[in-house]
């Protein structure tokens, strides 16, 4: 069970910071032109 | 079916044979749950680039359109976890896999998502320096590569195995030049198409496909954005193929099964 909640939290995790460091990312290189 | 050792010319001698056998349905499918993904970034770069400078004032529709394209992601994630295991089925027969490639493991599936999530957020993270693409996409294919290995739920397991399979450096990185070549490849050919299918188009009475060329044309950043997307689509069945077989080659090498099939095949012959 702690396997099946560390991956399916560290997924979750891992996928809201990247659709923030896609936002991020894509507003930097906009600002940039 | 090891026929040769591993080698990046035998990894992609043997994806095209797997790619031509699981091509119905089953590329079809990953076809299909991908567009969705490509549909969405076609979305936000386009957004990205409309906006401008002005982009830090429009947070909130970034932010949305970024949260869709993750929900696309997750579904085009199931489509590559079928596919892999239907190229994975079909290099061990040799034959068109049936609806066994359905049945994906679920631990296999979580560690696939965890690892490929890592994937995504370090293609973004370094998509300024000019690196993300390139470090997102050998990640994200030893990702796919080492999907069935994930027999139990867990953290580590799937990024020791993404560590273990990426010591094959040299093969991994001559891939990704490979399918880079391949890309500028299908770019050329998805345009060729599109614009060889409008101009049979016109050729039709009462079809005035004239004014497409104003929509067709590489000034028009929509279309542009397309044929790149169309571009990933079409090397993405190969590109899995390739990552499966690389470590189903390079795990069949550092257990000697390799050798057991050649024996085997020398003692029959």
């Amino acid at each position: 069970v702690g396997g099946w909640i560390a991956v399916i939290a560290a997924s979750m995790v891992i996928l809201f910071f990247s659709t923030r460091f896609m936002v991020w990312s894509g507003v930097l290189l906009a600002g940039l032109r | 079916l090891i026929r040769a050792p591993l080698s990046t010319t035998s990894v992609l001698d043997e994806s095209a044979a797997v790619v031509r056998a699981t091509v119905s349905p089953w590329a079809a499918l990953l076809l299909a749950t991908s567009i969705p993904y490509r549909f969405m970034q076609i979305v936000f770069a386009d957004r990205l680039i409309e906006l401008g400078s002005k982009a830090t004032q429009y947070g909130d529709v970034l932010r949305t359109t970024a949260d869709i394209t993750c929900a696309a992601f997750l579904l085009s994630l199931v489509g590559r976890a079928i596919y892999a295991r239907a190229c994975r089925l079909a290099s061990e027969s040799g034959a068109a896999p049936g609806r066994e490639a359905l049945r994906v493991p679920l631990t296999a599936f979580a560690g696939y998502v965890f690892v490929a999530s890592i994937a995504e957020a370090a293609t973004y993270l370094l998509f300024v320096t000019g690196l993300g693409i390139a470090f997102g996409a050998v990640l994200s294919g030893l990702a796919i590569g080492t999907i069935e290995l994930n027999t139990e739920p867990g953290i580590r397991g799937p990024l020791r195995r993404l560590a273990h399979f990426g010591g094959s450096s040299r093969i991994v990185a001559s891939l990704a030049l490979v399918f880079f070549c391949a890309f500028i490849v299908a770019l050329l050919n998805v345009a060729t198409l599109i614009s060889g299918i409008f101009a049979l188009a016109s050729t039709v009475g009462g079809w005035d496909a004239a004014r497409w060329h104003v929509l067709l044309s590489i000034h028009n950043r929509r279309y542009v954005l397309t044929i790149i997307a169309g571009a990933l689509l079409v090397i993405e069945p190969f590109w899995i193929a390739a990552n499966v077989l690389l470590v189903r080659k390079a795990g069949a090498a550092q257990t000697g099964d390799d050798l057991r099939v050649w024996f085997e095949e020398l003692q029959r012959s």
